[in-house]
C-alpha cells in the first residue's frame, strides 16, 4: 500500500513538473516580466489577409516612422517605448488571439488599425482589461470604462461627398455597399446626408463578392448619372474594371468613400483615373511634407491615408506615454486619461501631419480632402474638402 | 423584359464556369464513387498557373489555357496516384479516400498559401482585351462569349468522348465495376488516371476563366466554389456531365436573379433552399436514369 503512494506522488510530482514545464515554454504563466525600463505598447496590425496592403502594412510603418523620430524626443524625458506587434491577419479570430497575447505582456494600450468587426471583438476585452484600445474601426465600438478610442472620423469628409455630388449637378445618384460590414453601412449613411434626395439606386453587395454582372444590370437600368462605391478598395478596382468592360458607364462619376487606397487602382490600373474619393490625408501637395519625404525615403513608396493615420498615432502615443511617465502611472486608465489632450498637445501639433482629434467619449474628429489617382497609380489631391 | 433577358445572360456567363467546375468534380464521382474534395485545391492551382504564364511570363490568356489545363491535369492525375489509389482498394476505401482527398486539399492550400505568401493576387488586364457588344437588347462582353463557348464546347467533346468512344465505354465500366472492368482486361489505372487528368484539365479551364473575368485569385479560390459545384452536382444529378453542365446554368441563373432582382445578401440563401428542394423533392437531380454510374 506504501508503495502504491509513493508511486502515485512521484507519478503526480511527474505530471505537475510536466505542466510546469508546458506552461513555462507556452508562456502561460502569467504576464511576462519587463526588466529593459521600457513601456510596452501593443500594435494588432493586419499584416496579411485582404487589409493588409491597404491598412494594416502603410499603417504600422506610418507608427514605426513616427516611434522612430521620436526617439531623441523620448530620450530627452527619460522614456523608452517598445512595440509589441501581433498580426491581426484582417480576421476576428486572430485579432481576439493578438490582443491576447499582447494582454498577457501586460502591455497598457493597443493600437490597432482597421476593420470595424476587429475593434468591436477586442474593444469590450480592453474595456474589461483596462487597458486603452485605439482603433481605426468605422463604427462605434462597446465603450463601458471609457478604454476605446476611434482615430477614424468617417462622416466629415464623407458627408461632404454628398453635397459636392449635388453641387455639381448630380441627380440621379446611386450606391453599391457591402451591406456585411457595418463600416461601409455607416459611410454609405454618411454619404446620403449630403445628398438632397437621398440614392435613386442602392445596391448591396457582400465583401466576398467578386461577379457583379447583375448588380451592373441593375446600374444601368436606373440610369444613374453617379455612383458611390462603398466597399472595399479590392472590391471597388474590380467594379470599376467590370463597369469598363461592360460599357455604358462612361459617362457616369465613380466617387468612393474613405477607405479607398492604392490597392484599387493596383486592379483596375488606369480605369480608375477619374475616380475621386474621400481621404482623411493624401500626397501630391505643391510643398510635400517632410513626412511624405521620410516615408518615401525608408520604404520605397508613396504613403497613404493609412500610413499618415499610423504616422499620426504613432505621435499620439508618444506624447500620452511622456505624459503618463511625467504623471508617475504609465497604465492602461492613465493612458485613457491622458489621450485626448495628448491628441492635440504641442507635441503632436508639431511633429503630426493631420488635424486629428481624438475626443474623451471615444469619437475622433478630422477634416479631410478629395484624392484622385494619377499617372502610375499615385494617390493625389482633386481639391480640398471637409 | 430586356431586364430579363439580361439578366438570364448574366447567369448562364456564371452558370458555366460553375458548370466546368462542377462537371471535373462529377467525372471523378462517377468513374470512382469517391468525393474528390481536393479538385478544389486543383482548382486554385489551376488559377495560380493561368497567374504565373499570364501575369509572370506575359503570355495572353488565350495560349496560357492548354498549357494550364495540362498542367491542372497532371497536378490532379499526381492526387490520384499519391491520395487515392493507394487507400481505395482497402476496406472502407471511399471513405479513406475521401479523407485522404481532404488532407491534399488541406496540404495543396497551404503550398498555395506559401507560395502566394498570403496575398491575393490579379491576372494581367493585358492578358486578354475584353471589349462590350451588343447583341439585340443584351450586353456582354467578347470575354464572356468565349467563356460560354468554350465550356459549351468542352462538355460536349467529354460527352461524346464518354458515350462514343472506346475510352469512354472503358470508363464508363470502371464506374460500372472496377473489379469486373479489370477481369475484362480494362487498364482501370490508365483510366482512371485519365478521368483525373480531364477533371483536373476542366478545373484549370475553370480557373483561369474565374481568375481573368472576378480578378481575384488566392489559396481559398477553390475552395470558394466547393459548395456551389456541389449544388450543381446536387440539381443536375450526380455523375451526369449533361446534367452537371444543366445544374451549373441553373444555379448560375438562380443566383443571378436573386442579386437582381432581390439583393445579393439573399442569393446563397436561394441557392441553397434550391439545392435543399431537390435533395428533398428529386435526390436525383434533373437527370433521372436507371443506373446513376452509367450515365457519365
Amino acid at each position: 500500500m506504501r508503495s502504491v503512494n509513493w508511486t502515485r506522488k512521484r507519478r503526480l510530482a511527474g505530471a505537475a513538473a510536466m505542466v510546469a514545464a508546458l506552461l513555462a515554454l507556452t508562456g502561460c504563466g502569467g504576464p511576462a516580466g519587463d526588466n529593459s525600463g521600457a513601456v510596452r505598447i501593443g500594435l494588432l496590425a493586419n499584416l496579411t489577409g485582404d487589409a493588409a496592403m491597404s491598412f494594416g502594412k502603410p499603417f504600422e510603418r506610418g507608427f514605426e516612422l513616427a516611434l522612430h523620430e521620436a526617439e531623441p524626443i523620448l530620450d530627452e524625458s527619460g522614456v523608452s517605448i517598445e512595440v509589441l506587434t501581433e498580426d491581426a491577419k484582417s480576421a476576428v479570430p486572430s485579432a481576439v488571439t493578438g490582443y491576447n497575447k499582447l494582454r498577457q505582456q501586460s502591455v497598457p494600450l493597443v493600437v490597432q488599425d482597421s476593420q470595424s468587426p476587429l475593434g468591436q471583438a477586442v474593444a469590450p476585452l480592453a474595456n474589461e482589461d483596462r487597458i486603452t484600445l485605439v482603433s481605426g474601426a468605422g463604427s462605434a465600438l462597446e465603450n463601458s470604462g471609457g478604454y476605446s478610442f476611434r482615430f477614424t472620423d468617417l462622416s466629415t469628409p464623407t458627408m461632404s461627398v454628398g453635397s459636392r455630388l449635388a453641387e455639381e449637378g448630380h441627380t440621379r445618384i446611386g450606391l453599391v455597399v457591402a451591406g456585411d460590414n457595418p463600416s461601409f453601412t455607416t459611410l454609405a449613411e454618411a454619404t446620403e446626408k449630403g445628398l438632397p434626395a437621398g440614392f435613386a439606386s442602392r445596391q448591396e453587395v457582400s465583401s466576398q463578392d467578386t461577379d457583379f454582372s447583375a448588380v451592373l444590370a441593375n446600374l444601368r437600368r436606373d440610369r444613374l448619372d453617379a455612383v458611390v462605391l462603398s466597399v472595399l478598395p479590392a472590391q471597388a478596382g474590380n467594379l470599376i474594371l467590370q463597369m469598363k468592360n461592360a460599357g455604358e458607364f462612361e459617362h457616369v462619376k465613380l466617387i468612393g468613400t474613405v477607405a479607398i487606397s492604392g490597392e484599387t487602382y493596383t486592379v483596375a490600373r488606369d480605369s480608375a483615373r477619374g475616380f475621386e474619393f474621400p481621404q482623411v490625408w493624401a500626397p501630391g501637395g505643391t510643398n510635400p511634407t517632410a513626412f511624405e519625404r521620410r516615408y518615401t525615403e525608408k520604404y520605397g513608396e508613396v504613403p497613404t491615408a493609412y500610413g499618415a493615420l499610423g504616422y499620426q498615432v504613432g505621435w499620439t502615443t508618444v506624447a500620452a506615454v511622456i505624459q503618463a511617465e511625467k504623471s508617475g502611472t504609465v497604465d492602461g486608465s492613465a493612458l485613457r486619461d491622458l489621450l485626448p489632450a495628448a491628441s492635440t498637445s504641442d507635441l503632436v501639433r508639431e511633429h503630426g501631419i493631420l488635424g486629428l482629434e481624438m475626443t474623451a467619449d471615444g469619437l475622433a474628429i478630422s477634416s479631410g480632402v478629395m484624392a484622385t489617382f494619377a499617372d502610375g497609380g499615385a494617390m493625389v489631391l482633386a481639391g480640398s474638402d471637409g | 423584359m430586356d431586364f430579363l433577358l439580361q439578366q438570364t445572360v448574366n447567369g448562364i456567363v456564371l452558370g458555366s464556369v460553375y458548370a466546368l467546375y462542377a462537371s471535373g468534380f462529377g467525372l471523378v464521382m462517377a468513374n470512382l464513387r469517391i468525393f474528390h474534395v481536393a479538385h478544389a485545391a486543383v482548382f486554385t492551382w489551376g488559377a495560380i498557373f493561368a497567374w504565373e504564364l499570364t501575369s509572370r511570363l506575359g503570355w495572353s490568356l488565350l495560349v496560357a489555357l492548354p498549357v494550364v489545363a495540362v498542367l491542372a491535369g497532371l497536378l490532379n492525375v499526381l492526387a490520384y496516384f499519391l491520395l487515392i489509389r493507394r487507400v481505395l482498394h482497402r476496406r472502407g476505401g471511399e471513405m479513406a479516400a475521401f479523407i485522404s482527398s481532404m488532407g491534399g486539399l488541406i496540404v495543396l492550400v497551404e503550398l498555395a498559401h506559401h507560395h502566394l505568401d498570403g496575398a491575393v493576387v490579379r491576372m494581367n488586364a493585358d492578358a486578354f482585351t475584353s471589349a462590350p457588344l451588343s447583341i439585340g437588347p443584351v450586353r456582354i462582353t467578347t470575354l464572356h462569349l468565349i467563356m460560354v463557348c468554350l465550356v459549351l464546347v468542352i462538355v460536349a467533346v467529354t460527352s461524346w468522348l464518354l458515350a462514343r468512344t472506346e475510352l469512354g465505354r472503358e470508363i464508363r465500366t470502371v464506374a460500372f465495376d472496377k473489379d469486373t472492368a479489370a477481369i475484362l482486361g480494362v487498364n482501370v489505372d490508365r483510366v482512371s488516371a485519365g478521368v483525373f487528368f480531364a477533371s483536373g484539365a476542366m478545373a484549370g479551364v475553370a480557373a483561369s476563366f474565374v481568375a481573368i473575368a472576378f480578378n481575384v485569385i488566392d489559396a481559398g479560390l477553390g475552395s470558394t466554389y466547393l459548395v456551389i459545384a456541389l449544388g450543381a452536382m446536387v440539381v443536375g444529378g450526380f455523375g451526369s456531365v449533361g446534367g452537371m453542365l444543366v445544374g451549373g446554368l441553373v444555379i448560375g441563373i438562380a443566383s443571378t436573379y436573386a442579386t437582381g432582382y432581390l439583393s445579393s445578401t439573399y442569393r446563397d440563401l436561394v441557392v441553397f433552399v434550391l439545392m435543399l428542394l431537390f435533395l428533398a423533392l428529386r435526390p436525383e437531380g434533373l437527370f433521372r436514369t436507371r443506373a446513376e454510374l452509367t450515365r457519365v
